[in-house]
């Protein structure tokens, strides 16, 4: 992410498209570019078209019929090349780790518990709250209520889908943290991890150097 | 013993008790849920507590399991204590490892935290810091008694609800706990899903003390040696299950096994005979009716 919001675009475009290179390198490059270019290419576009074209800039230049700008060109440049280091940095993580390793590894490292349960219970719960969603829907639907059509042009059948599911929500929760502590979740600092995903020899050191480095470039970036 | 009547009926306390309710009071959102509630349940003692809705059962279970009322909700007297000792003054990992409480929503017991079946079941113990074989034998083990083995490196959310509670059980065990609290386990399951429970606690080891809290005698009669019937939060009768399930009031709440509701029909139209016992249980009907035949002859 400080690489992202500090390097120039020169660097973080042709950084982005290293990413995918790495990706193809372990196996994934099909999947990762898919990923990548579905959700980079529409913003570049509109980028280029907002800032280059649209967006009155004092150094318009007139090319036939169009008119651009290079400082709005740059600023596309910016933001496109920041996007696509996020993106691409985040897929790669993304589709090479599994949510189940990364929680594993946390535990692993002694990281606190709930932080790895936040990480993990949206992953794993948010299939069963869009049921439950669907399953008041057609309660309320049943008793009569206009469902027909998004929700938000029914504010009344919004409340009447919203209302339960917060307080099915609310009980979910209250029931789920019962039963945690029913099996001893948080009783002690550390846990016992089975199946902890193995770190390269390497790893450690090419961790710490990251985070070096993320330090420098935000320092110099606040410096600048 | 059948016991009827207010507090302290069912109070049978012991040197050995594992768990030890005194005159518990309990009132929840202004209404009264437990009262004069008494109980001594012994190491190795398989008890079950029937009642119909609103009976106090899960109250009781939630009480019986350490699972702490928040403050709101506190007991306004009486105490639950685990071999003397208050649930509040022992640590949680003792307390997890002393008892488990198996509810009656599958799904809201999961922890909600890993990716598969065997993590799942690997959760409870990983917590209590044990040595990794250790987990890995605890794990294996109770996966084999309760049928997961397939089932092992499945999501627990995409399974089914009778598969789910399976996993809720094998979490439970994993814990290795004293004794096991089962509020209505099959509440929510098909038959032949709730066979499969059924079966599976049957066969567990007579280490174990169990507590089924239920609204049918049905199951309780295949596996529980001594009985409670709870009523509007009081204990009417405590004893065998000739003495509890034969009570009135039991009878009216909870309705007769079919085996027991035959034998009745069978004394109504005066063709039973003298000294057979009521039967409860299928095994019993067979030897029961044998018998009634051969005294007929």
């Amino acid at each position: 992410m400080t690489a992202a919001f500090s390097l120039p675009w020169q660097i973080a475009i042709p950084a982005s498209l290293a990413l995918i290179v790495v990706g193809a390198l372990s196996g994934i490059g099909r999947s990762l570019l898919r990923l990548w270019s579905a959700t980079v290419a529409p913003l570049v576009v509109a980028l280029v078209i907002l800032h280059g074209w649209l967006l009155h800039a004092p150094d318009m230049t007139v090319w036939g019929a169009l008119r651009w700008s290079r400082v709005g060109l740059e600023a596309a440049a910016r933001t496109s090349g920041r996007i696509s280091l996020l993106l691409a940095s985040s897929l790669l993580m993304l589709v090479t780790t599994h949510p189940s390793q990364m929680v594993k590894a946390l535990d692993a490292e002694g990281v606190s518990p709930g932080l790895s349960y936040l990480i993990a219970s949206p992953l794993l719960l948010v299939e069963s709250f869009a049921e439950k969603a669907h399953a008041i829907r057609d309660a309320q639907r049943a008793r009569g209520l206009a469902i027909e059509g998004p929700l938000w042009k029914h504010p009344t059948t919004l409340v009447a889908v919203l209302v339960p599911l917060v307080v099915f929500g609310l009980d979910d929760a209250h029931r789920r943290s019962a039963a945690l502590t029913g099996r001893a979740f948080r009783a002690l600092s550390r846990r016992t991890v089975l199946g902890c995903p193995s770190d390269s020899r390497h790893g450690p050191l090419v961790r710490w150097l990251l985070l070096a480095a993320a330090v420098l470039q935000g320092g110099l970036a606040l410096w600048h | 013993m059948a016991s009827v009547g207010g507090r302290g009926a069912a109070r049978r306390l012991g040197p050995l008790a594992l768990i030890e309710v005194r005159d518990l009071e309990f009132h929840e959102h202004g209404r009264e849920v437990l009262s004069g509630i008494s109980l001594s349940i012994e190491e190795g003692q398989r008890v079950a507590i029937l009642g119909g809705n609103h009976s106090g059962k899960t109250a009781l279970a939630r009480w019986l399991a350490g699972w702490l009322p928040a403050q709101s909700t506190v007991a306004r007297s009486g105490s639950v204590t685990f071999q003397g000792q208050a649930w509040s003054a022992l640590p949680l990992a003792e307390r997890a490892s002393a008892v488990q409480l198996v509810g009656q929503v599958p799904f809201q017991q999961l922890s909600g935290r890993e990716f598969t079946v065997r993590d799942e079941i690997a959760f409870g113990p990983g917590n209590l810091a044990l040595d990794p074989r250790e987990i890995h034998r605890r794990v294996e083990h109770v996966m084999t008694l309760c049928g997961l083995d397939s089932l092992a490196d499945r999501d627990p959310y995409t399974l089914s609800a009778g598969e789910q509670q399976m996993v809720v059980i094998a979490n439970a065990l994993a814990m290795n706990p004293r004794v096991l609290v089962l509020d209505e386990p099959t509440a929510s399951l098909d038959p032949q899903s709730a066979e499969c429970v059924w079966r599976v606690l049957s066969g567990l080891s007579t280490c174990t003390t169990i507590v089924l809290f239920d609204v049918s005698p049905r199951a309780a009669v295949r596996m529980a040696h001594r009985f409670l019937f709870l009523r509007e939060g009081r204990f009417i009768a405590d004893g065998s299950a000739e003495d509890v399930l034969l009570h009135p009031l039991a009878i009216s709440s909870l309705g007769l096994p079919p085996t027991a509701e035959a034998a009745w029909l069978a004394k109504q139209e005066q063709v039973w005979a003298l000294g057979v016992g009521t039967p409860f249980t299928v095994d019993g009907a067979v030897t029961a009716f044998r018998e009634v035949e051969r005294a007929r002859r």
